[in-house]
């Protein structure tokens, strides 16, 4: 395993008397990009900022290379932020604004314009160094931001929300270029979204966060595949959630018992275990009768027409986006059911019975604690 | 409101957060006319104005202009007689000097209100919101009151065993009266202390416009709190600096009274010189001259200004 750069040790942070992180703990690898995956208000931006040192942790220690930097200023930190509406000095142009911070080393002039070009170069605006912010359009102006954090060969990157203010084109560009800046530079990324596309293209791992907490950590596959929580499943692809009562557990498959549609009794729905959740199944952790939620996602959801399998549900609406098609069942008391597939299909319309099904590999069990 | 927009621009009448007349006339006839026929009509809705000034500001200035070229009259009035004179005579080292003082005292001024004012503003603008707008008001609450009743004030603490002198005393600190009434330091306190509110009030609201997510950037780019102060909070309230700075330089070349109250007959700036021509020496033509050669001074001063910050009309002095 690689090196750790940045470790983050319960960190604990209120703005009057509202607790917005509630015990942080991350380690994170030298090279690595790890994305921040959260709704608006979960306490990502706080995070970067106490890593940034723009505001300080009530509790918890931020490590640095090792070296406890909590208490440290930003200016002592050797950690460069790209902000979310660019924050680029409105009355210095291009080249000043990202020789600000080798200006403040003391920098030789000929080094700073030296670096400065080398940087315009990597964010592809050669020859930008005296245009003035307000000349420049949003994906300029993000370049350069850029471009003045990296110049400073920071330790750690930290990207709040960088791509929000641009249009979808634009940011599909921005992430393959931003991941080309990454894997060049050997820099670790700390990258924060609420955009799970984007966290799923780019990362090396993500962290889903939600409420002050982390839901769960792991690769785009693991979190895409093997969401721990429902609120991970739901943020993370658009997954289904059925919470019901665990029946039993065979050849590690769950079969959770959930009772939700009009005909009334309940149906066995099914759920791979991962090995964590076998190992628990046998030291007992999760046992028969046990509350529990399983996510299945929507792609997965087969339908059949009367007489099939599964849960027996009512077609409530089609939606055709994207060259998929959603089927909205209603779902009674589990809620909505959204079964998704590539292309149109004739099959159900709006009214009609559909009895949905899934393979046990592609439900999940979520929620175990 | 988009046609709008558009219309102002049309007219050239758009000028970012500018209170002239324009901004006003825009409030007072909305959009909401056919677009034929307010180009037609808007200058009969400007003519108010227009007239406004002609009568109560270029033809006095026009006014002021011939009477300085004319001649005294032995008892009272004025010759309707052709003289450079009255110019001639402002080249005279006592009253030049009178000019340099002026300029010394608005330059020591000027220094007062920024030194106390900057910090002042500062840090009002950094206030919670309640609490800033209770400090405007404890700002803005000496303009309810008379200039003259205030300067009577500083009387007060100023003479001889007034407040200041109890207090100096009382502390220690020194043990005769100081003596501080009709003196120089006095005029320069009064002049500050009546100046300052413009000062206060210029940085301020340039301060209130900063984004403190650049002073954030600073930090995070290696620069200590002074390094982010001095290369990025204070460039960007400069425009608040040198409207300040004009807003004080200006009038406190003209005042007077400060001077004769505060001074005692001691201190003789420009505006106590025409004050003294008008009144008691009667000579109205080199009044008039005394006041030409003031405003083009300014008038120079504000083109400066203008040169400096880079501003096109003088709606961005606020």
């Amino acid at each position: 395993m690689a090196e750790q750069i940045l470790e983050l040790d319960g960190i604990k942070k209120s703005f009057d008397k509202v607790q917005v992180l509630r015990g942080i703990s991350l380690s994170i690898r030298q090279g690595e990009f790890i994305t921040f995956l959260g709704a608006s208000g979960c306490g990502k931006t706080t995070t970067l900022r106490i890593i940034a040192g723009l505001e300080t942790p009530d509790e918890g220690k931020v490590f640095l290379n090792g070296k406890d930097v909590t208490a440290l200023e930003p200016n002592q930190r050797n950690v460069n932020t790209v902000f979310q509406n660019y924050a680029l000095f409105p009355h210095m142009n291009v080249f000043s604004n990202i020789a600000y911070g080798l200006k403040l080393k003391k920098l030789p002039k000929k080094e700073i314009v030296r670096k400065v070009g080398e940087m315009l170069e990597l964010v592809q605006l050669p020859g930008y160094e005296k245009r003035m912010p307000f000349e420049l359009s949003g994906g300029q102006k993000q370049r350069v931001a850029i471009a003045r954090a990296v110049v400073n060969n920071p330790q750690v990157l930290l990207l709040d929300e960088p791509l929000g203010a641009l249009d979808l084109q634009l940011r599909r560009q921005m992430q393959v270029e931003l991941k080309r800046i990454q894997k060049r530079l050997k820099i670790t990324f700390v990258y924060i979204t609420h955009d799970q596309e984007e966290a799923l293209n780019m990362s090396d791992r993500i962290v889903v966060m939600d409420n002050g907490k982390l839901e769960q950590v792991g690769t785009p596959d693991e979190v895409y595949y093997h969401p721990k929580t429902s609120y991970a499943a739901r943020f993370v692809g658009t997954a289904n959630i059925l919470s019901g009562r665990l029946k039993k557990v065979e050849g590690g498959v769950a079969w959770v018992e959930v009772s939700c549609c009009p005909q009334g009794p309940t149906v066995l729905v099914p759920a791979a275990l991962s090995k964590a959740q076998a190992e628990q199944v046998r030291l007992g952790q999760i046992g028969q009768g046990q509350q529990v939620a399983m996510a299945v996602r929507s792609e997965n959801v087969r339908l059949e027409k009367e007489g099939g399998r599964g849960l027996r549900l009512l077609v409530t609406e089609k939606n055709f986006a994207g060259g998929m098609l959603r089927v909205f069942l209603d779902a009674g008391a589990l809620g909505e059911l959204v079964s998704s597939r590539q292309g149109m299909d004739p099959t159900f319309q709006a009214g009609d019975v559909a009895f949905a099904h899934w393979a046990p590999e592609h439900g999940v069990l979520v929620d175990t604690g | 409101m988009g046609q709008n927009t558009r219309g102002k621009e049309r007219a050239g009448w758009h000028k970012e957060g500018g209170t002239g007349v324009m901004q006003i006339l825009q409030a007072a006839f909305p959009a909401g006319r056919p677009p034929g026929k307010r180009r037609d009509r808007w200058w009969m809705a400007v003519m108010p104005f227009y007239l406004f000034t002609v009568f109560f500001v270029a033809l006095p200035m026009v006014y002021l202009l011939v009477l300085s070229f004319l001649t005294r009259a032995r008892a009272w009035g004025v010759v309707n007689e052709f003289t450079l004179d009255n110019y001639l005579r402002i080249a005279k080292p006592v009253y030049l000097n009178t000019f340099k003082e002026s300029f010394q005292m608005a330059v020591l001024t000027t220094i007062g209100t920024l030194l106390a004012g900057y910090p002042f503003g500062y840090f009002m603008a950094r206030l919670p919101k309640r609490a800033k707008s209770l400090m405007m008001l404890l700002v803005v609450i000496p303009f309810w009151t008379s200039a003259l009743m205030r300067m009577y004030g500083w009387i007060i603490i100023f003479r001889s065993n007034g407040l200041l002198d109890k207090l100096l005393m009382g502390v220690g600190l020194t043990d005769s009266p100081l003596k501080l009434l009709y003196s120089y330091p006095a005029v320069l306190v009064g002049m500050v202390y009546s100046l300052l509110p413009f000062m206060i009030l210029s940085v301020y609201s340039s301060t209130d416009k900063m984004d403190w997510g650049l002073v954030e950037a600073a930090r995070d780019l290696g620069a200590t709190k002074w390094e982010a102060f001095f290369t990025i909070t204070m460039k960007l309230t400069l425009p608040g600096i040198l409207s300040g700075i004009v807003l004080v330089f200006i009038p406190s070349m003209g005042l007077f009274f400060i001077a004769d109250i505060l001074g005692g007959g001691k201190v003789m700036l420009v505006g106590n010189l025409i004050q003294n021509q008008l009144q008691s020496g009667r000579d109205w033509p080199f009044a008039a001259a005394l006041s030409v050669v003031l405003m083009m001074f300014t008038s120079v001063m504000i083109w400066i200004y203008r040169k400096v910050a880079g501003v096109k009309d003088l709606e961005g002095l606020l």
